[in-house]
C-alpha cells in the first residue's frame, strides 16, 4: 500500500432539498488501500459513493482524485463544471458496483462486460469480447459468458457487474452494498471476488453491512453516521472496542 | 347406502358443463342461421365478387391504402420520438409544447382533423417562404391531406408510447452506463433505447395495424384509397355489399400479414426477456381477434411489468 492519497474528501456536504445528507465529511483513501464504510441506513454512505464518481454533485467542500478536483476544472480564475465528455473520462477511472447489479438485461454477460471498452475506448469488437471472456473467467463465470442476466443468480449477476467495472481498468473500485440484495448463500462468492481484488492491490472503497469482510479484508474501517465520519480506525481494534456509543450501538445491532 | 365392495372397478365421472354445452349449441345454431341467410340471399350476387377481387382499380386502391399506412406511420413515429424526448426534457417550454400538442391531437377526432387538413387552403390559400410560395391546393392534395392528418394524429399517440417505453427502463441502467464512462448520448443509444424498444415495439405494431384500417377514413375526402375506389365502383354498379366484402377481405389480408410480421419483429427485440417464447399461432390469434388497440397495449404493459416484478 502506497502512502499517496488517491481519493480525498474535504468537508464534503450535500443536501437533497432540505435534507442534509452529508455534513462536512472528511476521509482519505490511499493507493492500494481497502476502506470499508459501515453505518446505519440514511447515513449518507451511498450518496457519498455517488458523489465520488460524480453521479451526484456536492454542494460544498472538495473531492480530490489524485490531487485533482472532481467535477470542476479551473479555467481562468473560475471553476467550471465538467461537460459530458470530461465527466465520462473521469468515470472510466472509477469503477462502480451497485446494490442491484444494474446489468443490461438485453445483453449477454459477455456483452455486458464488453460494451464499455467497445463504446468508450473504441476497442474492436473481437478484442473487447475476448477480454470480457478473460474477465468473466477471473470472476469464475467463463461458462456463463453467453447467458442473459435473467438466466443468472443474483451472485452471478453481481460478479458479472464486477467484471464489467474491471473492464474499464479503473484505478479505484466503489462497492455500494454489493451483497445487500443477495440471498445469504450467495453472499460468499461475491465477497470472495472482492477479497481477491483487494489482495491484488486494487484500491477499494466499500460500503457494506458485512462486518466480517470489513474485519478480514479492510485496511481501514469508517463508521459513518448523520453525514459525517463518526469514527475511523483499524478494523479489528475498532470492531473489538469501538470508542463511540453510536458505533458501539450499531455494531452490537449487526453482529 | 352401502359402498360397493370392490371400489377399484368404479370409474370417475367428471361433472358435465351442461350450461356451456347448451350455450355453444345456441351459438352454432344462430351462426348457421346467419350464414344461411347471407349465403342464400338472392340480393347478394356472390358471383360478382370474383370479378372485383383482383380488379385493377381495387388493387390500385389497395396500394394507396398501403402507402398511406406506411407514410403516416413513418411521420407518426418520427414525430412521436421528438415529442416524447421533448416531454421528458427538463426544459419547461419543450415539455409544455409537447403536452399541448398531445392534448390537442389526441383530444379531437381524427376524422375532424382529416377534414380540417383537406380544407387548409381556406385559411392559407398560398403556402411557402418569401418568394417561394405555391397554391395550397396544388401542394396539399387529398393524398397529402390524408397523410398529414393521419401522421400528425399518430404522432401524438406514438409520443405517449415512446415516452412510456423510455420511462420503463429503470434509473439504475443509466447510472450503470454513466459509471462505466459512457456519455448520456451513448447510454441512450446502446443501453436505454434498445431496452425501451421492447416496450415500444408491440404497441407500435398495434398502431400500424390500426392505421391500416383507419386510412379508410380518408375516403371522406376521396383520397383514392381502397374504400374510396370501392365506393366509386358501387356508386355505379350498386353492388354495395359485394364490394364492401371485397374491400373487407383485402383489409383482413393486410392486418393478418401485418400481425405475422409484428410477431417476428417482437421476437427480434425480445432478447433476454421471457416474452420471446410466445408461439406464432397464439400471437396471431390474440392480435387478429382482440378488439381494441388500447386494450392490447395495456395488456402488453401489464405482462411486461409482471416479468420485471
Amino acid at each position: 500500500m502506497g502512502d499517496k492519497p488517491l481519493l480525498e474528501a474535504r468537508d464534503v456536504s450535500k443536501s437533497f432539498g432540505h435534507l442534509k445528507v452529508l455534513r462536512g465529511l472528511n476521509l482519505t483513501v490511499r493507493e492500494g488501500e481497502t476502506v470499508c464504510i459501515i453505518g446505519p441506513s440514511g447515513g449518507g454512505k451511498s450518496t457519498f459513493l455517488r458523489c465520488v464518481n460524480f453521479l451526484e454533485k456536492i454542494d460544498s467542500g472538495a473531492l480530490l482524485f489524485r490531487d485533482q478536483l472532481v467535477g470542476y476544472s479551473e479555467r481562468g480564475n473560475k471553476l467550471r463544471e465538467w461537460n459530458e465528455q470530461e465527466a465520462a473520462a473521469y468515470r472510466v477511472k472509477v469503477g462502480m458496483v451497485f446494490q442491484h447489479f444494474n446489468l443490461y438485461p438485453h445483453m449477454t454477460a459477455r456483452e455486458n462486460v464488453a460494451i464499455g471498452p467497445r463504446v468508450v475506448k473504441g476497442e474492436p469488437q473481437n478484442k473487447a469480447l475476448d477480454r470480457a471472456h478473460a474477465l468473466l473467467e477471473k470472476v469464475g463465470l467463463a461458462d456463463k459468458a453467453d447467458s442473459y442476466p435473467i438466466q443468472l443468480s443474483g451472485g452471478q449477476q453481481q460478479r458479472v457487474a464486477i467484471a464489467r467495472a474491471l473492464a474499464m481498468e479503473p484505478e479505484i473500485m466503489l462497492f455500494d452494498e454489493a451483497t445487500s440484495a443477495l440471498d445469504p448463500e450467495l453472499v460468499g462468492e461475491v465477497l470472495q471476488v472482492m477479497q481477491d481484488l483487494a489482495t491484488e492491490g486494487m484500491t477499494m472503497l466499500v460500503v457494506t453491512h458485512e462486518i466480517g469482510f470489513a474485519r478480514e479484508v479492510g485496511d481501514t474501517l469508517i463508521f459513518m453516521d448523520e453525514g459525517v465520519v463518526a469514527e475511523k480506525g483499524e478494523p479489528r481494534e475498532m470492531i473489538a472496542c469501538p470508542q463511540f456509543d453510536r458505533t458501539k450501538a450499531f455494531l452490537s445491532s449487526v453482529l | 347406502m352401502t359402498l360397493s365392495a370392490d371400489r377399484s372397478r368404479l370409474k370417475y365421472v367428471r361433472t358435465r358443463r351442461w350450461g356451456s354445452w347448451i350455450a355453444a349449441a345456441v351459438v352454432i345454431l344462430i351462426g348457421a342461421c346467419l350464414l344461411w341467410a347471407v349465403a342464400t340471399n338472392p340480393n347478394i350476387k356472390w358471383s360478382q365478387m370474383d370479378g372485383y377481387i383482383f380488379d385493377s382499380a381495387i388493387l390500385r386502391g389497395l396500394v394507396v391504402t398501403l402507402e398511406l399506412t406506411v407514410l403516416s406511420m413513418a411521420i407518426g413515429m418520427a414525430l412521436g420520438i421528438v415529442l416524447a424526448l421533448m416531454k421528458l426534457s427538463p426544459n419547461n417550454v419543450l415539455k409544455t409544447t409537447s403536452g399541448i400538442y398531445i392534448w390537442v391531437f389526441r383530444g379531437t377526432p381524427v376524422l375532424v382533423q382529416l377534414i380540417f387538413w383537406y380544407n387548409i387552403a381556406l385559411i392559407f390559400p398560398r403556402i411557402g417562404i418569401g418568394a417561394f410560395s405555391a397554391d395550397t391546393n396544388t401542394i396539399i392534395t387529398t393524398f397529402a391531406a390524408a397523410i398529414l392528418a393521419l401522421g400528425l394524429n399518430e404522432g401524438a399517440y406514438m409520443a405517449e408510447i415512446v415516452r412510456a417505453g423510455i420511462l420503463s427502463v429503470s434509473r439504475g441502467q443509466m447510472d450503470a452506463a454513466l459509471a462505466t464512462g459512457l456519455t448520456r448520448r451513448q447510454a441512450m443509444r446502446y443501453i436505454i433505447i434498445p431496452q425501451s424498444l421492447r416496450v415500444i415495439v408491440p404497441p407500435t405494431g398495434n398502431q400500424a395495424i390500426g392505421m391500416l384500417k383507419t386510412t379508410s377514413l380518408a375516403s371522406v375526402i376521396a383520397a383514392q384509397d381502397l374504400l374510396t375506389v370501392t365506393e366509386n365502383i358501387y356508386a355505379k354498379t350498386f353492388f354495395v355489399v359485394e364490394l364492401l366484402v371485397v374491400a373487407s377481405l383485402w383489409y383482413l389480408v393486410g392486418t393478418s400479414i401485418a400481425s405475422i410480421g409484428q410477431y417476428f419483429i417482437e421476437k427480434k427485440f425480445g432478447a433476454g426477456s421471457s416474452s420471446s417464447d410466445v408461439k406464432l399461432a397464439d400471437f396471431v390469434r390474440e392480435h387478429v381477434f382482440s378488439s381494441s388497440r388500447a386494450q392490447s397495449a395495456l395488456e402488453h404493459l401489464k405482462r411486461e411489468s409482471e416479468i420485471r416484478g
